[in-house]
């Protein structure tokens, strides 16, 4: 486990709302987006500077800035945050391993990759989405298919890094076809890593309301479940392994930053609705989640932050659950390390209750192809189980102890 | 303690909607029961579901005290009772504790079914009658037209009818005056041995049964010995008290009073709605006459989803029948299902009320089996009658030599613009028109004859939908007619289920077949395999759907931001799983087991 933990940083832009998106995120334009920056940026100096004595000796092992559209931040807001973020990230005297930044395609130009480079921003995440011009109206995407694409066009060109295309299905007006389009363009561009995931409809987006009232329609379950093959296949020839659940890479173009998300690694984050994760004892994580609310998290960036401990099973069930998404799985014997439990006592012998799902190899339970498809089953049998079996095993091993 | 010549004891009766709940709200306030603050609409409507619906489902008695304009004060005995005609038997249990009964008429809708038959129970036991028209602050409000209704359908003389607007209190003091005036008072002795009856009780979790009573000869104090009389079973009193939204104790009550006792009941099955309480020491010989029998018009089975929780389910039953005396049940088994009971209901509103009940009350999670009726079915040896309601009962129908079925008179008043839907849809549901009345320029009463079965399925929904809303529905069974009688059994990967099975018109078989089979394949989650879903009569199948093994789940992204988020849609999805049942190795939804009788919104479309 890598000494120095991870960073996260939350850009609050975006250039307009997406319909159904319902992350932290606000569109101020022209002197107002410009004077918000300010404020944003003043207030992750003003956290970063409280968080460094505890952390900022080893600097931090990977960046990631994300939002919102941390690429629609005005040009020296981003430069600035970008200097302060590389200043404390570098602390411990090595560069981090890995920087990602997300950008929109339609904000990526020439001046914008000198700025990241220049940074030592070394990952390029690129919000698609889609390049269907029906679903990216329905969805309230800036720019046309055609525009999107000639912008990849230019990242290709001029981005020396590596770089990945988040990609949705399950839009309203998206195809099976043109989902195995899309794949196809962005790895003959030359991404190297691609986030493909379903839309998940939450209720405050604008789109469940337009969902509601009848006036846009989602997709079913089989049509979803099209898409996705659809995309699969072409990401599958094309040589990409799937390494967690929604992300596919080369060899080697794996997100190492996503990958300690899923390891339950120390992460800690900057930025309204960031949120934290480290671990405070054996078996034990202190979360900490900024306020969601740019001026709240302005006001006071550190008194903002509402922390909450995660132990017991709930820890446990978050370290599997999290563990198996990924092609790794969950490593039987450092579960037992962190926890002091055997993670069969605690969740069951998945792999013998959900066999097409989950395998045993060597020390890790893996999901299956199949698993990774429809990891809640086994998921939701293991929370019973572990509710059942926590009180025993806990005040077992306490004995033993 | 008050005198018995100033006692007036009373009951709100009408058809449904017709105001009777507001009205009752008028008094209350008159009576300053209830802080202004604290005043709402329908305050004697307390339960939940009351609430919700809009309608009163419990009838709740209230005393009041009032000074009339001869400047003496009066006790009054309120009781307000629903109008639905699933809850009629709390209307007759009112008036069993009444000396006179208050007959409300909307003036917009005159005289309506349950006004009738309400008004005949009340005079069956010798109630006086007051009608009132209400509503007469509505711009569509008929007076005149209600008068002669009154005159001429209920055979009461419509000129003296009063009338008053529930709503805003107008012509409220010559009610409370002509109530004083007219309604007897109540003519047992104090002096005389105790008769009380028992005409609703409650279970509260902290003082156990609370039982209601009238006194109609004697008196009841704190410390006496009391005998229920069904069962001889004795308690000695521990507190008394009178109605005052809200328990309130008293020294003790004597003849002519409406309160409760309670008395560390712990049987709850002790108390009967309908039985004497008479004193241990000294008993009276003849008990009162109690209540007519329940006769239940439709059956289904409660289950418990946990078969383990059946005892659980065994206590709730117990106690919800202490406040719902109308539900009758016994001791049922399924394969499918395990242990529960088989229950009879006054209607289909009735079994809703209970299910919810059940649910919302006692925390009980429940399976409710299709409902039927009940059949008559004459067998080919001897002739023998043999009697069900439940598919399980259903003999080899080799052995059958005929089937009747119960039919309705089926009342429709509904807006003109409705008509012709309206007969088709019944029409479709085997109903003979027997009648067409035109009620005014706007509206017409149709009459039908129709087997009530169809009236469980998918009747009034479609009543709603084909009018709007606006056509009233009303019915009473008449008579039993032959009837050609099917099992249809439903098949879940080849097995039967037998707490699916039904029991159908065999001309319409197919068809029930076909939607039963849809309807649970909307209702089921798709699972790691592929499910069969069979509708088949006599082992014969006559309709197929199949559920298609999942695919995938959401696959959503999951970042350090989403981490709880996901924990938390991952317990939710667990919880969902307790109201999951296992058949087989096939997960039913609670909803899959009532889905079979209830339409979807699509079916229309498809
Ligand atoms: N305008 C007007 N509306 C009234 C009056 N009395 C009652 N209502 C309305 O009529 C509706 C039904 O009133 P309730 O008091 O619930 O009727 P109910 O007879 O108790 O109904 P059930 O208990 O379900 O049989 C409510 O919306 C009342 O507000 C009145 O005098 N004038
Ligand atoms: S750009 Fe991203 S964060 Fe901004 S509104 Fe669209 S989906 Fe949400
Ligand atoms: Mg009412």
């Amino acid at each position: 486990m890598a000494a120095a933990p991870s960073l996260y940083v939350h850009v609050p832009f975006c250039a307009s709302r997406c319909s159904y998106c319902d992350f932290y995120s606000s569109t101020p334009s022209g002197p107002a987006l410009e004077s918000a920056a300010r404020l944003w940026l003043e207030a992750i100096r003003e956290h970063l500077e409280r968080l460094e004595p505890s952390f900022g000796r080893d600097g931090f092992e990977t960046v990631y800035v994300g939002g919102g559209t941390p690429s629609w931040l005005p040009g020296d807001a981003l430069a600035e945050a970008l200097r302060l973020i590389g200043r404390v990230a570098r602390s411990g005297g090595r560069e981090p391993s890995e920087w990602s930044l997300e950008a929109n395609p339609e904000d990526v130009d020439e001046r914008l990759v000198d700025t990241l480079l220049e940074a030592g921003v070394t990952r390029l995440s690129v919000g698609v989405q889609s390049l269907e011009d029906a679903a990216r109206r329905l969805s309230g995407r800036r720019g046309s298919a055609a525009d999107a694409l000639g912008r990849l066009e230019g990242i290709a060109a001029h981005w020396p890094g590596r770089w990945s295309v988040d990609l949705m299905f399950g839009l309203p007006g998206q195809s099976a076809e043109g989902l195995a389009d899309d794949a196809r363009s962005v790895i003959g561009l030359g991404a190297g890593h691609v986030s493909l995931y379903e839309l998940t409809l939450e209720e405050g987006a604008p789109m469940s309301r337009a969902v509601e009232s009848g006036a846009v329609s989602m997709p079913d379950d089989d049509r979803r479940a099209d898409q996705y093959e659809a995309a699969r296949s072409e990401l599958l020839a094309a040589g990409f392994s799937r390494y967690e659940v929604s992300n596919w890479a080369l060899d080697g173009q794996e997100c190492a930053h996503n990958l300690r998300y899923w390891n339950l690694d120390d992460w800690l984050a900057v930025g309204p609705s960031g949120v934290g994760n480290v671990s405070s004892g054996p078996g034990a994580f202190r979360r900490a989640a900024n306020a969601a609310d740019l001026e709240a998290y302005c006001a006071d960036p550190q008194g903002s932050v509402s922390e909450s401990t995660v132990d017991g099973k709930d820890a446990a069930f978050e370290c599997l659950m999290m563990a198996m998404r990924t092609s790794r799985g969950l490593s039987l014997e450092s579960f037992e390390r962190r926890f002091g439990i055997r993670a069969v006592d605690a969740f069951g012998r998945l792999h013998e209750r959900f066999p097409e799902l989950v395998r045993l190899d060597g020390d890790a339970w893996i999901a299956t192809d199949r698993g990774l498809d429809t990891l809640n089953e086994p998921l939701v049998y293991a929370m019973s189980e572990i509710e059942r079996s926590w009180d025993d095993i806990a005040g077992r091993s306490v004995v033993s102890v | 303690m008050h005198d018995i010549a100033r006692t007036r004891n009373f009951c709100i009766i009408a058809h449904i909607d017709h105001g009777k709940s507001t009205l009752a709200d008028r008094f209350i306030e008159r009576a300053k029961l209830v802080d202004r603050r604290k005043m709402q609409q329908q305050m004697l409507d307390n339960m939940d579901i009351e609430r919700e619906r809009g309608i009163t489902i419990k009838s709740q008695a209230v005393t009041l005290s009032y000074v009339a304009r001869d400047g003496l004060e009066y006790t009054l005995n309120l009781v307000d009772t629903p109008g639905h005609v699933d809850f009629s038997y709390e209307v007759s249990r009112a008036i069993s504790s009444c000396e006179g009964a208050i007959l409300l008429v909307d003036a917009t809708q005159g005289v309506e079914a349950q006004t009738l038959s309400n008004m005949y129970m009340a005079v069956e036991h010798d109630l006086e009658i007051l009608p009132v028209i209400n509503k007469i602050d509505m711009p569509a409000a008929d007076v005149d037209e209600a008068r002669r209704q009154i005159d001429r359908d209920l055979g009461l003389d419509g000129d003296e009818a009063l009338c008053v607007s529930a709503k805003l209190g107008t012509g409220l003091d010559e009610l409370f005056e002509a109530i004083v005036a007219r309604v007897p008072s109540p003519s047992g002795s104090r002096e005389a041995p105790l008769r009380a009856l028992i005409f609703d009780s409650h279970y509260d979790p902290y003082r156990g049964v609370i039982v209601h009573i009238r006194v109609f000869d004697g008196s009841i104090v704190p410390g006496m010995a009391i005998r229920l009389m069904y069962n001889d079973a004795e308690y000695e009193v521990e507190e008394t008290g009178l109605f005052k939204m809200g328990l309130v104790k008293t020294d003790g009550l004597v003849a002519g009073d409406v309160g409760y006792f309670i008395a560390g009941i712990k049987t709850v099955s002790d108390v009967r709605v309908g039985d004497t309480v008479t004193g241990a020491a000294d008993p009276v010989a003849e008990p009162l006459p109690g209540f007519r029998e329940v006769k239940p018009v439709v059956y289904s089975s409660i289950y418990p989803m946990d078969t383990a929780d059946y005892d659980e389910l065994k206590v709730a039953m117990e106690k919800l029948k202490l406040n719902d005396a109308s539900l009758i049940y016994e001791k049922d088994n399924s394969a499918a299902l395990g242990f529960g009971f088989r229950c009879g209901f006054l209607g289909m509103l009735h079994l809703e009320v209970v299910q919810e009940r059940l649910e919302r009350e006692y925390d009980q999670a429940i399976i409710m089996t299709a409902p039927s009726v009940r059949y008559r079915l004459t067998m080919s040896h001897g002739g023998d009658t043999v009697i069900i309601d439940n598919p399980a009962d259903y003999p080899d129908p080799s052995r059958i030599d005929g089937a009747e079925e119960p039919y309705i008179k089926a009342q429709i008043i509904t807006p003109l613009a409705y008509i012709g839907n309206l007969i088709t849809l019944c029409i479709n549901k085997r109903g003979a028109q027997t009648g067409f009345t035109h009620l005014d320029e706007k509206r017409v009463e149709l009459t039908f004859e129709m087997p009530l079965a169809e009236v469980l399925f998918d009747f009034y929904d479609k009543l709603k939908s084909t009018s709007r809303g606006y056509a009233s529905f009303d019915y009473e069974i008449i008579d039993y007619r032959p009837t050609e009688l099917a099992k249809l059994d439903i098949l879940i990967n080849s097995k039967p289920v037998d707490a699916l099975a039904q029991l159908v018109y065999r001309p319409s078989a197919q068809e029930r077949g076909r939607k039963v089979c849809e309807r649970l394949k909307d209702s089921m989650d798709r699972q790691q395999f592929k499910i069969a879903i069979q509708a088949a009569i006599g082992g014969s199948i006559i309709a197929r759907e199949t559920v298609n093994p999942v695919r995938k789940d959401v696959l959503a992204k999951c970042y350090g931001g989403d981490i709880t988020r996901k924990r938390k849609l991952l317990e939710k999805q667990k919880e969902g799983k307790k109201r999951m049942k296992m058949v087989g190795d096939v997960e039913l939804t609670q909803e899959s087991f009532m889905a079979v009788l209830r339409e979807n919104e699509d079916d229309d479309r498809r």
